[in-house]
């Protein structure tokens, strides 16, 4: 049952055509432009820092 | 591997302090605008006029700012070239920056500024190229890296109209 309304839901937010949610469009603009660049400064970081934690591993072959 | 993280705020902020001639377009200007996407770099169309040239190669000294080369020279830029309507694709201690004479269309930025918007952050106040302008500018371009974002723009704007 609450996978189906969670569906639903997802349905609403995210547009059929362009599959563009609109849920996170509401919520920048929801935003002052000082905080929508701290929210992309945020994102750029947080994919550095990952990339810097976690080194790239090979992947054995037949693995 | 960016040697340089983006320090979106501090680019701007530098700029702005050298009382540079800019708009900000591409990525940021679209999150400025509203839209979720992400970017890593920093584009501005900057205005050509010599005097604002001085200014501009101040606030590049500033930012230690050197074209993104792959065999790892360091090449500064110059007034001269500056003055051209080229890109200037540089990397910065504030990360990428990217100098447009002109963009997608040959606009520049006495024509960009009649659709660029004033935006305030914090201290300073920058010009930003507004949505309809930027998903004109994109549009125009037709690179795969720029229909990808389309929707995203495309909707953003109708969201800001209801």
């Amino acid at each position: 049952m609450s996978s189906s309304l969670d569906a639903s839901s997802e349905m609403r937010a995210i547009d059929a055509d362009d599959g563009v949610d609109v849920t996170l469009i509401r919520w920048m603009l929801s935003l002052s432009p000082a905080e929508r660049l701290a929210v992309l400064q945020g994102f750029t970081d947080s994919v550095l820092e990952l990339t810097h934690a976690s080194p790239t591993t090979e992947v054995p072959r037949g693995a | 591997m960016l040697r340089q993280p983006p320090k979106f705020r501090e680019a701007l902020e530098a700029l702005a302090r050298h009382r540079v001639d800019f708009i900000v377009v591409g990525g940021v200007a679209a999150v400025l605008g509203g839209a979720p996407i992400s970017t890593f770099d920093l584009d501005i169309v900057h205005d050509r006029a010599s005097a604002n040239v001085a200014r501009l190669l101040g606030a590049l000294a500033d930012l230690d700012a050197r074209y993104r080369d792959l065999t790892g020279r360091v090449l500064r830029p110059e007034g001269s070239a500056l003055q051209g309507e080229g890109h200037h694709l540089l990397l910065t201690r504030c990360g990428p920056l990217d100098v447009l004479g002109r963009i997608a269309g040959g606009r520049g930025y006495q024509e960009l500024l009649p659709e660029s918007v004033i935006q305030p952050l914090g201290e300073i106040a920058i010009h930003v190229l507004g949505l309809e302008a930027l998903i004109r500018s994109k549009a125009e371009t037709n690179r795969d890296k720029d229909r990808a974002v389309l929707a995203i723009l495309r909707r953003t704007l109708e969201e800001r109209g209801t």
